[in-house]
């Protein structure tokens, strides 16, 4: 039987239907959950009482496995087990970085990234969604019901793209997302609530891999969001990595395999969580080639090599301080996220530059899942009188293309969410019926230096002379930092609003089709992985081809040239056509990859001719490719 | 209700005298109020009232940040005075405030290249400086209606505005 | 006529009005709904009604409307952990049957 919590003065529910509000911190590592019973919030445990879900979904033969259980794929099937999905949430092939090798097989289709798994291809939405599943069942377990409502954390500097993909894995696991919530912003409320103090807290939210600053203030129930700032490349790992390199050279170690490298960076990591308790820290490994590694460190020693990176962190904070216009002391309380923060060091390097003891008391893994339920409670309507109101600001700002390859910004990063603004343009030519508009993120000023978030052509405006038309574009940032675009044509009045998603994401449609596809079959899965393959095989004979008519074109009869020219566009066409059904667009890749290989069959055998001929006069074989 | 809102003047929405000098407090506690009633979040579960919810907390907002900053306030006024400003095509300066413009951004390009913050922090406190007897300026000319040596002095604050980014960007990129 | 509470639910109540930061006492009630007739409801007092029947029970306060009294007479409360739930149970001595969940009874 479900059990009963005690609820606000006047505020209790009908039997089963309740108000069950979650917060769900979606992070790279590791996922937590939680909810407001009996007026307190608390962080769900899952079956074997743990509150930090790994954020790791294995694809296997039958069953999909998240979390805990999922720990031992790793090793045993790398390829079908995805970890720190996050990081691909919104991004493009271009984004990843080059340097990092994957276990996964990705498969190139459009821009957004696919992962071929087991169980077909899966993109980070849907991954993200598997998580979301499994965060939400420990909910309901815990709960005894489906929750009314969700709030989602993201990072702050969360561009647009990778906002709605957090939105959309949230619809897709089946959860009504009431808000997305800015990381910080969440430790902030779950701080501000507890203290019931007014002022102003900055929040310092170091983790593995990323850094955020946040600067809000708590007036009569309004929390304002007042400046945020970061460092997408700072964060535990990198005290890590340096760790690492200490030791290679305190123990004159070089050229590590893999498994030696791996062996010592967690070693290195577990020096730095070591230290956080005791003075000194030590470990001995025997290393694969036999070689054995004894290394110990003070605390002072370990706070030497680490100080510069520490202090490299006050950067972003000052920044924060400056665009908030505001001085150090006017900060009256400094909240500590994120687990790296729990390193000594960084406590007393920021206790130092603010001369006041930083806030610690919530576990810095737990805080921003707390803020999260904190906010979902409000948000689902179960608290009345303590109720506030939260104004958060876009990180980034958004401009348009301009001659020349320029942005003008139209909304600058931290103005206050929600935000509309709206921007007259007029055509150029007469008659002109169609204009395109390019909507970008970032700071930069050139085009090649910001996120485009959508570029799309506006059609069926009424033929006029040039300059007469006037199109009204408005871009609409929510309070989630989701950004939509409507047009106007304001002389006639005709109304040809339109909507824009990012192109990185998915739109609504493709939202129910997907929904419509996890309860049908798994047949269309196949037929989706099939056509993958097939698109991997006409990228790959595209390739060759058109490699092959840059350098030895010159062999064919031009009515040769433009058959194999045709036949490649043809294919290219195909490629780039949106899928209806699978099977039908699968054939008719095939067919079109098996047409170019025979118009270029005869080429293939001149080149093959050329070759030789060049073999015969004195080059080498190896010359020729 | 919603109507209401977006039919006032950034003024009478906030409670304010139209004036230049204004309550910046005043602003912001009724800013607040505003939102506390208007704020999507207040209308999560209600999709009827979201999309307006979504548009009067956008165009508060909007007004907010509009009163909030001097330069866009005199507009904003001169603009209620039936007075337009066009700041991208009214380029026309006196050759000594062109002058004193250019002697500044060499001034941030040097002491950015020297990596020098005490000076860009001088330059900071200097600007703001001159943006204060600006403002102080306005102020008068708004008194006595004065509207089109307003307009000179918008675009020079505009001048002022720009420098105070680029000093602020070369402080946090050292 | 009497409700009470276990010495554990009361001092879970404790925390929680604790933690609140405000607060007299808890009330007890039922309403008229639910999959099998009535329904039981826990909230937090921060001002008694005129109706209100005061009971205290290992420390703290309980309330109960007049008209719920005479279904919940004789009600311990109590709070428990099954599996990874928690919360408060209402052990009434007048339910006859209850809904599959417990939140709704007849009597």
């Amino acid at each position: 039987m479900a059990l009963l919590q005690i609820a606000e003065p006047d505020m209790a529910g009908n039997p089963h239907q309740r108000n069950i509000a979650i917060g769900i911190d979606l992070g790279t590592t590791n996922s937590l959950v939680a909810t407001v019973k009996s007026g307190e919030a608390s962080v769900l445990v899952d079956h074997d009482g743990r509150k930090l879900i790994p954020s790791i979904v294995h694809y296997g033969t039958d069953e999909t496995i998240v979390g805990n259980q999922a720990i031992s794929f790793r090793v045993e099937d790398p390829a079908n087990t995805i970890v720190s999905v996050k990081r691909f949430m919104g991004r493009s092939f271009s984004d990843l970085d080059s340097n990092i090798t994957y276990p996964y097989k990705f498969i190139a289709s459009g821009d957004s990234i696919q992962i071929n798994t087991r169980n077909g291809a899966k993109n980070p939405v849907q991954i993200s969604a598997d998580l979301l599943k499994y965060l939400r069942e420990i909910a309901v377990e815990a709960m005894g019901e489906e929750p009314t409502g969700v709030v989602i954390t993201v990072p702050a500097y969360f561009d647009d793209a990778q906002r709605h993909a957090t939105k959309q894995a949230g619809e897709l696991a089946g959860l009504n997302v009431l808000r997305l919530l800015n990381e910080p912003t969440a430790a902030a409320i779950a701080y501000g609530l507890d203290s019931k103090n007014e002022g102003t807290f900055l929040v310092y939210d170091l983790g593995g891999g990323t850094f955020d600053v946040s600067i809000l203030r708590l007036t009569k129930g309004v929390f304002e969001v007042l400046s945020v700032s970061g460092d997408t490349h700072l964060g535990g790992d990198d005290f890590d990595h340096r760790l690492f390199c200490h030791i290679l050279e305190k123990c004159a170690l070089s050229q590590l395999n893999d498994s030696d490298s791996t062996l010592l960076l967690m070693k290195a990591k577990s020096i730095k969580e070591q230290l956080t308790l005791s003075d000194r820290a030590s470990f001995n490994v025997v290393l694969s080639c036999k070689k054995i590694v004894n290394f110990s460190i003070t605390r002072h020693e370990f706070e030497e090599i680490m100080l510069k990176l520490v202090q490299k962190t006050l950067l972003p904070v000052k920044k924060a301080l400056r665009d908030a216009k505001l001085d150090k002391d006017e900060i009256n309380e400094i909240v500590m996220v994120g687990g790296s923060t729990r390193m000594l060091l960084v406590r007393q390097v920021i206790r130092e530059f603010f001369n006041k003891e930083p806030l610690t008391s919530i576990n810095p893994d737990e805080v921003v899942a707390i803020g999260a339920s904190i906010q979902a409670d409000v948000l689902v309507g179960n608290k009345k009188d303590d109720d506030w109101l939260l104004l958060d600001v876009t990180p980034l700002s958004l401009g348009v293309e301009t001659m020349g390859g320029l942005v003008e910004k139209i909304i600058p990063r931290n103005s206050t969410l929600p935000i509309a603004r709206a921007q007259d343009f007029t055509t150029y030519k007469d008659g002109q019926t169609a204009m395109t508009i390019h909507v970008l993120q970032g700071e930069r000023e050139l085009v090649k230096d910001c996120r485009s978030l959508a570029k799309f052509t506006l059609r069926g405006i009424p033929p006029m002379v040039a300059g007469q038309a006037r199109i009204r574009i408005t871009y609409q940032i929510d309070a989630d930092g989701l950004l939509s675009v409507s047009a106007k044509e304001m002389v006639t009045g005709v109304s040809s609003s339109i909507e824009v998603k990012p192109s990185f994401g998915l739109n609504d449609g493709d939202i129910g089709k997907m929904l419509q596809e996890s309860i049908t079959n798994a047949g269309i899965d196949i037929e989706a992985r099939l056509y993958q393959e097939a698109i991997v095989d006409a990228n790959a004979i595209l390739d060759s081809v058109e490699k092959a008519l840059f350098a030895d074109s010159d062999l064919l009869e031009e009515l040769e040239l433009s058959k194999i020219n045709n036949s490649c566009l043809k294919l290219k066409i195909a490629i780039a056509k949106p899928v209806d059904n699978y099977r039908s667009s699968s054939e008719s890749l095939k067919h079109l990859v098996e047409e170019l290989n025979h118009v270029s069959s005869d080429f293939a055998n001149i080149r093959m001719d050329r070759a030789i001929n060049k073999a015969f006069s004195g080059k080498k074989v190896s010359d020729l490719e | 209700m919603f109507d209401e809102i977006l039919n006032k003047n950034y003024f009478q929405l906030f409670g304010l005298e139209q004036n230049f000098v204004i309550d910046i407090e005043q602003l912001q506690n009724k800013m607040r109020e505003l939102q506390n009633i208007y704020h999507p979040d207040n209308f999560a579960n209600d999709q009827e009232y979201l999309n307006k919810a979504l548009m009067i907390s956008s165009h508060i907002n909007h007004a907010y940040k509009s009163l909030q900053d001097s330069q866009l306030r005199a507009t904003y006024l001169l603009e209620l005075n039936g007075v337009e400003v066009d700041l991208v095509y009214d380029t026309k300066f006196s050759s000594e405030f062109l002058m004193a413009q250019i002697e500044i951004r060499e001034r941030i390009e040097e002491a950015k290249d020297d990596e020098d913050i005490d000076e860009l922090e001088n330059l900071e406190t200097e600007l703001k400086k001159e943006k204060q007897k600006l403002e102080r300026d306005i102020t008068d000319l708004f008194v006595n209606e004065e509207f089109q040596a307003i307009i000179e002095l918008i675009k020079q604050l505009a001048f002022y505005n720009k420098l105070l980014i680029v000093v602020d960007d070369s402080i946090s990129s050292l | 006529m009497a409700v009470s509470a276990t010495e554990t639910a009361a001092t879970r109540v404790k925390t929680f009005l604790e933690k609140r930061g405000k607060g007299i006492g808890l009330r007890l009630g039922v309403k008229t709904s639910g999959c099998s007739g009535l329904a039981y409801k826990i909230e937090f007092v921060d001002a008694a009604n005129e109706e209100d029947k005061l009971f205290e029970s290992n420390g703290i306060n309980i309330y109960v409307d007049a008209k719920s009294l005479q279904y919940l007479d004789g009600t311990v409360l109590d709070y428990t952990k099954e599996g990874v739930q928690e919360g408060f149970k209402f052990t009434n001595p007048n339910v006859k049957d209850e809904c599959g969940c417990g939140e709704s009874f007849t009597i």
